[in-house]
């Protein structure tokens, strides 16, 4: 196994390659003039201004020295010094969020984190028990109505689902406000007494013994996480739900129920864990998806996370931004992908790594 | 049995924190809080005054909001702070380089200028760090209307304890004509002052070749070229600390000058501090190293110290900015910015600023009362007035309350706007060197494109004007809120000329016209061309709709389609002069005519539309002499003229001037409407209501 996770590492740099190439070829669709635009938040209204960007940022080179360039920076005609490059960790300037990409994905990557670690137990934990419950009781009210209950979130577009649950628990109750923190809290968290040391908020506010500070930070996720929850549930229950009555069919539970066992150990003991191979694969690479960043449900609730940072520097064609989030959200799933996998080979020792 | 279980245990707990996190109380939290104190100390014995910024840790009570009521409160949760929403989040805070409303928002309440737009327009403006607004009269400004000089205003020191000084004044100035940032307003004071009408500082070297281009221009330009351009802005902009005086002299008079200098890019900004960051050190040998900066390269875009009655508390981009009342503001108790205005500290202690992309949150907030006001779109004004409790007249400021008194939003309609829609077309459309371009089809007229000089022949242009239904626009894009423009010169400023002739929604008009255009080919042939917008407004888009509809029904050959692009692609390929039919909006940088005839007819637009210059000659000499002209009434009547040439070569669909609309909390006092700058942007003369 270990050689394996060896090779799938070493495969990594080249899939980051491939997926920049094809970001990077698909911005060549743009004439240079378009693509100046990308370069200066405005273009001077001077006369050959925008040839002088051209000029400049080397927009009518070649796609490949561009690209090249891209990859290990160019030097400044009047220092001499080398700027840019990614292989030397400068991902450039964000127009969009006014600030080097490394530091904008510094500042936004914790909210994403938080929200994807809160958000397993009720994605993966309740949709599996949802699955399960469903499953034992096949074709029995229950299973009806929790499958009707999920898919009707999975009808739902995450976008209108978002609104209606801002507006019943934001609104008109008050329980649940958008954003990462309240403005006093915000206060409290960004004063020199209290210690950042993981720039997750709820850890964080309990490391400093404030639980204002981890309930205002709970406060604010409860919405984001029940939206993209009841979204995906229905996929879930779905998967776990065939797979467990595919198993329960298994000749070898007929056998442990003929032993004498009973149902509940038969279900859970025997059943499950064979049952959950195809949930690892769907339930693992959804909630690591999470680290990307969710662009919607982070827009409507204005979390300030990957997702909406995403979707704003697409939004205004960012172009540097965006390399650098594709290379970020490459990366982020390859490594998923990855845990997943060996993940899959621990739960189902039948399965082998090489 | 744990086994099955264990989900239920953990979603009941998982609920139980849910309801706890709902249902947090009342802490006593600590927070940072920063003071000015000045201390007198004895140091070598002598006896000296110290400022110094102390921030010291204080336990405070916060209200973690619990509950609220589904109604909104009657007055603000915490009237000591403001909180409003908007769209974006600023692009810069150094005032010599910010050029959009989201930077000044924050600008304007940190930063100050010599003087202020006076809350009412008629009255002019209020001297803010001078100490009286230059006149004839008063001897500040000479008789000729070359030199203006300010009095500064004693005692005023910026955030960080300096003291203001007329050097700061002089500084600031040269500063923003020599960064004669592309992107900035530096245009305006550049061509009032030097009288560049490039509104580049290095026009006068190699005839602005390198304009916009730092790495060109120090490449190319000689030390003594650089050294030049330098001298030449100090010498127009003079500084005497000891007799506590800055003078301008202007190149030529300036009727604009006062509205130009009461902005962002003439506040001032503190010497000592900007060399301190990193920025200009004012020697004219190294000003070109500063020379047209964006703001990432810009040692004073991300860090503020201004003299006004706001500090800078903290910025995270893309989310929120925070401003805290400066308790050392310069204003005293009883010294009202104007009657009945403002003075002393300000009120409102805490100013948060929120970037919330979202329609709906942002409406979802207003509702919550967890904002003053947000940014509401156009589209969605119906949304937001159905919250509107009461509806205010801003020339009078009474208030009637509406058939929903109890709503929580204060409603000002019919705002005049500044800024306006308007169809371009372009003369001679840009194309590459083999002569394409994408938006003009097949470059032909063969019913499937345009010649790239279609809009060259005046009858189309006449067509395009005569085809559009301008009361469709009014009603259906608008919201009725319109009010249509006869030239480029919105309605009611000087030199709109009520009795000037229009081109009316007149399809047999138009389609006389297009029979008259390009020797009679056009209804034969037919053409296509694509009209563009920008992404996401949909004023735009249906106004293009109405021209492509009309444009069909006068003859089904005669095809229009409607294009949006992304705004980075649409501006820059409408600044390439690639765009045959585009439509954009021009908002006034200042209240005054030139700055609606110039652009539109000798400057940005004409340049963009690619105007001959055999037409841009004909307006260039009344524009100029329009703008020299102290007479109003002689002013007014070259714009007339202006108007009436305009009129007749018709290089564009003038649309109508939109009716803006405010929405704020009723708990918000102190709004008040002004042409430049409205009392929501400069949070000094408001305050809130205490309840909720």
């Amino acid at each position: 196994m270990t050689a394996y996770i060896i090779r799938r590492l070493l495969q990594l740099p080249f899939t980051m390659l491939g997926v920049t190439l094809l970001i990077f070829a698909m911005l060549q669709l743009l004439t240079p003039v378009e693509r100046s635009a990308l370069y200066v938040p405005s273009i001077p209204h001077n006369e050959g201004a925008i040839d002088a960007i051209i000029a400049k940022y080397g927009l009518d080179d070649p796609f490949y020295i561009q690209y090249w360039r891209w990859l290990v920076g160019h030097k400044d005609v009047n220092t001499g010094e080398i700027k840019g490059g990614v292989l030397r960790g400068d991902l450039g300037f964000s127009r969009s969020g006014r600030q080097d990409v490394i530091d904008m994905i510094a500042q936004r990557l914790p909210a994403t984190v938080e929200m994807a670690l809160w958000s397993v137990f009720p994605i993966i934990g309740i949709g599996i028990w949802l699955g399960v419950i469903s499953a034992i009781n096949h074709n029995k009210p229950i299973d009806q109505i929790i499958r009707v209950f999920t898919t009707i979130g999975w009808s739902f577009p995450t976008f209108v689902f978002g609104l209606l649950v801002l507006l019943l628990f934001y609104t008109k109750l008050g329980w649940f406000p958008p954003g990462r923190l309240s403005d006093p809290i915000n206060a409290v968290v960004m004063s020199p007494s209290f210690r950042r040391y993981t720039q997750l908020n709820t850890v964080d506010g309990l490391l400093n013994g404030r639980m204002d500070v981890f309930w205002d930070a709970l406060r604010h996720l409860v919405l984001p996480i029940l939206t993209l929850s009841y979204v995906v549930w229905a996929r879930i229950l779905r998967v776990t739900r065939s797979s467990m009555l595919e198993t329960l069919r298994q000749d070898y539970l007929r056998t442990a129920r003929a032993k004498g066992l009973s149902e509940k150990i038969v279900v859970y003991r025997h059943a499950f864990r064979n049952a959950l191979l195809p949930v690892i694969t769907i339930g693992g690479s959804m909630v690591v998806g999470l680290l990307d960043g969710t662009v919607v449900t982070e827009v409507i609730f204005n979390y300030p996370g990957m997702g909406s940072a995403t979707a704003r520097a697409a939004s205004s064609l960012d172009a540097t931004a965006v390399l650098a989030f594709v290379l970020f959200g490459g990366m982020v799933l390859t490594v998923a992908n990855l845990i997943v996998d060996v993940l899959y080979a621990m739960v189902d020792p039948r399965i082998r790594l090489t | 049995m744990l086994n099955k279980k264990l989900p239920l245990l953990v979603g009941l707990m998982m609920l139980t924190l849910i309801w706890l996190a709902a249902c947090a109380s009342p802490e006593v939290v600590e927070v940072e809080v920063t003071r000015v104190v000045t201390e007198t100390i004895v140091e070598a014995g002598d006896t000296v005054e110290v400022t110094r910024v102390v921030t010291e840790v204080q336990e405070v009570v916060v209200e973690v909001p619990a509950e609220q009521e589904a109604a909104a409160p009657s007055g603000a949760p915490d009237p000591t702070t403001l909180t409003f929403v908007d769209t974006g989040d600023i692009s810069s805070m150094d005032p010599q380089l910010a050029y959009e409303g989201t930077s000044f928002d924050m600008i304007y309440n940190i930063y100050e200028g010599l003087i202020y737009p006076n809350r009412d327009e008629s009255k002019g403006y209020v001297a803010m760090l001078s100490t009286e607004v230059p006149s004839v009269e008063n001897g500040g400004i000479s008789a000729d209307g070359l030199t203006y000089t300010f009095n500064m205003r004693p005692g005023v020191q910026f955030h960080n304890g300096n003291d203001l000084t007329a050097s700061d004044v002089a500084y600031s100035w040269t500063r923003g004509l020599l960064q004669s940032s592309p992107n900035s307003g530096q245009w305006m004071m550049i061509e009032a002052i030097m009288g560049y009408g490039t509104g580049d500082i290095t026009e006068t070297i190699a005839e602005g070749a390198y304009a916009g281009d730092r790495e060109a221009l120090i490449a190319n330009a000689s030390a003594e070229e650089l050294v030049a351009v330098c001298e030449a802005v100090k010498a127009r902009l003079v500084a005497d600390d000891a007799a506590g005086t800055f003078t301008v002299a202007l190149e030529r008079p300036w009727g604009p000058l006062m509205a130009i200098i009461a902005q962002p890019w003439a506040f001032v900004v503190d010497q000592d501090w900007a060399i301190e960051n990193g920025d200009w050190d004012g020697s004219c040998d190294t000003w070109q190293n500063f020379y047209a900066p964006g703001s990432e390269d810009d040692a004073l875009s991300y860090v503020a110290n201004g003299t006004g009655p706001y500090i800078l508390d903290h910025w995270t981009p893309d989310q929120e900015w925070v401003l805290t009342a400066n308790e050392s503001y310069w204003r005293q108790d009883g010294d009202a910015m104007w009657d009945g205005g403002p003075s002393g500290v300000a009120t409102i202690k805490r100013i948060v600023h929120k970037t919330v992309s979202e329609w709906g949150t942002r409406f979802a907030m207003l509702q919550a009362g967890d904002a003053a006001w947000v940014t509401v779109p156009e589209a969605n004004r119906p949304q937001a007035q159905f919250l509107v409790g009461e509806i205010c007249d801003y020339q009078t400021g009474e208030c009637t309350p509406t058939d929903t008194p109890d709503g929580p939003l204060r409603m000002w309609p019919n705002l005049p706007s500044t800024s306006r829609n308007d169809i371009f077309l372009n003369f001679a459309v840009k194309t590459d060197d083999e002569g394409n371009n994408p938006y003009i089809g097949s470059g032909q007229l063969d019913g499937n494109g345009i010649p790239p000089d279609f809009f060259s022949d005046i009858h189309v242009r006449k067509a395009f004007s005569y085809c559009f239904d301008y009361d469709t626009l009014i009603s259906d894009g608008q919201n009725g809120d319109g009010t249509r423009n006869n030239g480029v010169i919105i309605a009611g400023m000087l030199g709109y000329n009520p009795d000037q002739e229009m081109y009316p929604f007149d399809l047999a008009k138009c389609e006389e016209e297009m029979a008259l255009a390009w020797d009679g080919a056009l209804p034969d042939t037919g053409f296509r061309v694509q009209a563009t917008t920008t992404t996401g407004n949909l004023m735009r888009m249906t106004a293009l709709a109405i021209l492509q509809s009309n444009l069909r029904a006068v003859n089904p050959a005669y095809q229009l389609e409607v294009v949006t692009l992304p705004s980075a692609t649409y501006f820059s390929a409408f600044r390439a002069g690639q765009l045959p039919v585009a439509l954009s909006s021009w908002g006034e940088d200042y209240h005054d005519p030139h700055n609606w005839v110039q652009p539109y007819l000798i400057g940005t637009f004409a340049g963009r539309q690619n105007m001959p210059d055999e037409i841009k000659d004909i307006f260039r000499p009344l524009i100029e002499q329009a703008v020299l002209e102290s007479d109003p009434a002689k002013r007014a009547e070259l714009y007339y003229e202006i108007g009436r040439l305009r009129h007749e070569y018709v290089p564009e669909v003038v649309l109508s001037q939109g009716g803006d609309v405010s929405f704020e909390m009723r708990w918000v006092n102190g709004y008040y409407y002004h042409p430049l700058v409205s009392s929501h942007r400069y949070i000094y003369p408001l305050s809130l209501d205490a309840g909720g």
